[in-house]
């Protein structure tokens, strides 16, 4: 099917379908939605106006047969932020759009009304609904009514009560093959869909297939490229415990910022690592190893069930259980999960959230540890939208303000997550110079040097390390054009066959003649185009800054603090 | 470094796990806090590796691709290890810091480097704490357990406390020298010993 672009303005409530414009044929995923947000939409408006735009965007790659090319992206000017943002995640929609011929969805203006609505995108086109059934209703719920509205088939993009609220840490849900939701969390985008008053977004099944210019070539790139995923020796442990296979390394490392930052060990990491994650997840008779979109075949994802081997959440990531677990103390995987599953259904952003929490804890709002506390402060405050909840609901910074709390761990308003940037220096430049706040997805371990950035200077030095983390993030935002879930970059880094059989995929499926060079001149484009709309907004390089605290306060076991000197942050930039 | 042949003259009493068909594996998580070796000076990484069931050369040179010596990652299976520091292995770990901290990692530069350094007290000790993670713990932990591993008593009650739900399957008998344990939510380990041999029967079924 002829890919197109799906324009839905709110504020008359029409929707048209457009060409592909030339200038954006080669773009997908990330590339495609900063690009639309770079060229459409005001930098200084306000997020949640009229001005802002919402665009949806599947993968490069998205709807083929392409192993783990499953990821949607989904942009706009952050509300939790104020910069550019992208935010991407897994679930069926991707496939399914791009399937449809979706290469963008662009949403824009405001509706009059109170009004709510939701949209149904086919074969025809999208049409609008007003909708009274969901409002109000969690995710899961959504998605159960949705199911039972249509078939179990149809792709769900949705917003919780947060999105309806508008809360900045508000998120955007997208379901999964089993039903279950995945998340473009972070960044608030859901205020912004809920600013439109879409209320979510209904996928229709089709049999329509993308089209592949040279088949023969893309089934045996696609061949060697699943390969070198399969024989990783990281897909092996991902799919054994998940990513939160990682609290133990990183408590071992000194780097698993723990009550509120103010450690990096974390004395119940053991209650909540991957490891006793796994044992308890077999003996509950849940799924150890599971995926997010069909096709993927890490399958870093799980089912974890409750006491009662009932289901409670899936894709239980390393973030979210840092976030809930060591930075609020909280050493009981129940209540974490339990938490996780009630973010998931308001709809908020796990690390933003659990992060916020953490803030509020050393505030006074609940002893650290306390677990049942949280999730009955997320049930009856959150959920409701009372003061309070509205305050932990936009995010770290705002609870650090409404509480008087100066250890307050963001960059550009959105929380640090997982790794402390004192003890791991060089994850701290990307969070100080990401386009999009602290984010540990921006700057991911992809083969620098078959992509031609590898390093030119002492990787020792401040300098080389900002260069790195600079390379990094060029090739993190070409990735994240491809609708390739990040976990490829294991196999990119170990296999020197897999990058370019992801070139490959990419050049049979447009019949493009496309070079690693040119996909580090995607990212470094994507990059450029994020940063000058940053710099439009209001930004400067004084905002590549982590806080104050981390200059001052040494973090335990290893005593170390953030010592990057700005004039080197600064650096990033000169590309 | 064989531990059962350093037992005889450190004598301690003997908790014997016998696992239920099939479960022997799911004991990995009692290595994730750590076991002690005998250790009277300072000696290659490698070298104690060698000494264990179960870690043969090609295995360690193949697998283990994490290293933290007291919570520093380092490059090298020939680094020194000492009495009282704590070793931690694991298998390759995804995200930038599993590269970061990978062996070799080409992303290594991105670190924060505090120095290793042989403390000067390092002679005090008579063990060093060896911690197993994820696919390393899973391959290893029944060569380990069959020729028995030296755990402390608070590491040793922790991790029955904590799988106090999970043992009833695991397990089928837990027996301290002669005397079963009962394998409920309080199993009482003797107060007054701080140094166990923790060991399971050979269970060929198992393996
Ligand atoms: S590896 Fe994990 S995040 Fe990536 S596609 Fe698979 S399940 Fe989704």
């Amino acid at each position: 099917m002829a890919e197109k672009i799906y324009r839905v303005n709110m504020t008359n409530l029409t929707t048209s379908t457009e060409p592909v414009p030339d200038k954006w044929l080669g773009l997908g995923g990330r590339g495609l939605t900063s690009t639309i947000v770079a060229e459409e939409v005001e930098p200084t408006c306000h997020p949640l106006g009229g001005k802002n735009k919402l665009v949806v965007a599947p993968g490069l790659l998205s709807g083929t047969v392409a192993a783990n090319s499953g990821r949607l992206s989904i942009g706009a000017k952050s509300p939790l932020t104020g910069t550019i943002k992208e935010a991407n995640s897994g679930g069926t929609a991707a496939q399914m759009l791009a399937k449809l011929g979706c290469k963008a969805l662009i949403i824009e203006g405001l509706p009059k009304g109170d009004a709510w609505y939701t949209l149904l995108i086919s074969e025809d086109g999208v049409t609008i609904q007003e909708e009274q059934e969901l409002v109000g209703k969690g995710n899961f719920d959504v998605v159960a009514t949705i199911g039972k509205r249509t078939d179990e088939k149809h792709g769900i993009i949705t917003i919780g009560p947060a999105g309806e609220m508008k809360l900045s840490a508000a998120n955007i849900s997208i379901k999964d093959p089993d039903s279950h939701l995945r998340s473009s969390g972070r960044g608030g985008l859901g205020a912004v869909m809920g600013s439109k008053r879409v209320k979510c977004i209904i996928i229709e099944p089709t049999d329509a297939k993308v089209e592949i210019v040279d088949q023969e070539k893309f089934t045996e790139a696609n061949r060697a490229f699943t390969k070198a995923l399969v024989d990783n020796p990281i897909s092996q442990a991902l799919g054994t415990y998940g990513t939160n296979v990682l609290v133990n390394i990183i408590n071992e490392a000194g780097a698993l910022p723990t009550r509120n930052f103010t450690s990096g060990q974390f004395d119940g990491h053991e209650e909540i690592s991957g490891e006793t994650m796994h044992d308890t997840i077999v003996e509950r008779a849940g799924k150890p190893k599971h995926n997010c979109h069909k096709g993927c075949v890490i399958q870093c994802s799980q089912i974890y069930n409750d006491k009662e081997k009932k289901y409670k959440t899936s894709g239980f990531e390393y973030e979210s259980i840092w976030a809930m677990g060591a930075d609020c103390c909280v050493d009981n995987l129940d209540h974490i999960a339990e938490a996780d599953h009630l973010m998931d259904d308001i709809g908020v952003d796990s690390i933003e959230t659990s992060v916020a929490m953490g803030v509020a804890m050393e505030g006074g709002l609940l002893e650290f540890g306390d677990g049942e506390g949280i999730c009955r402060i997320l049930r009856e405050d959150v959920a409701k939208g009372t003061p309070l909840g509205r305050i932990i609901g936009c995010g770290a910074a705002s609870v650090g303000r409404a509480f008087g709390v100066t250890r307050v761990p963001v960059v550009k308003n959105q929380a640090i997550p997982a790794y402390d940037p004192r003890a791991v220096k060089g994850i701290g430049i990307t969070y100080a110079t990401s386009t999009q706040g602290a984010d540990h997805t921006m700057g991911y371990t992809i083969a620098t040097n078959i992509l031609g950035v590898g390093g030119s200077v002492d990787p020792l030095s401040h300098e080389g390390q900002v260069e790195l983390s600079r390379n990094l993030q060029i090739a993190t935002a070409a990735i994240d054009s491809t609708g390739m879930c990040l976990f490829i970059a294991f196999a990119a880094l170990d296999d020197e066959k897999c990058l370019p059989a992801l070139v490959d995929m990419i050049n049979a499926r447009f019949g493009a003649d496309l070079t690693a060079d040119d996909v580090t001149n995607l990212g470094i484009s994507i990059l450029k185009t994020e940063r000058a709309f940053n710099e439009a907004a209001g930004f400067t390089n004084k905002d590549d800054r982590l806080p104050e605290f981390f200059y001052e306060e040494p973090i335990a076991p290893h005593n170390v603090v953030w010592d990057i000197p700005d004039e080197e942050l600064d650096k990033f930039w000169d590309f | 470094m064989d531990t059962v042949n350093r037992m005889k003259t450190t004598p301690c009493p003997t908790i014997t796990l016998i696992p239920a068909p099939g479960q022997s594996k799911r004991l990995a998580t009692l290595l994730q806090r750590g076991f002690l070796i005998p250790c009277a000076e300072p000696i290659p990484l490698e070298t104690v590796l060698l000494g264990l069931p179960g870690f043969t050369r090609e295995y360690i040179h193949n697998r283990i691709e994490t290293i933290f010596i007291n919570g520093t990652a380092a490059d090298s299976l020939a680094q020194s290890v000492w009495p009282g520091c704590t070793v931690a292995l694991s298998a390759a770990m995804p995200g930038l810091a599993g590269a970061i901290f990978r062996k070799g990692g080409p992303h290594a530069s991105l670190r924060t480097p505090p120095p290793v350094s042989l403390p000067a007290d390092h002679n005090r000790h008579e063990f060093l704490t060896l911690k197993l993670f994820n696919l390393v713990a899973d391959d290893c932990v029944q060569p380990l357990l069959n020729r028995g591993i030296l755990m402390r008593n608070p590491t040793l009650a922790r991790f029955f406390k904590n799988r106090a739900d999970q043992l009833p399957q695991i397990l089928t008998a837990i027996i301290l020298n002669r005397t079963p344990i009962p394998i409920n939510r309080a199993i009482q380990l003797p107060e007054n010993q701080d140094l166990f041999l923790v060991r399971t029967e050979s269970d060929t079924a198992d393996t």
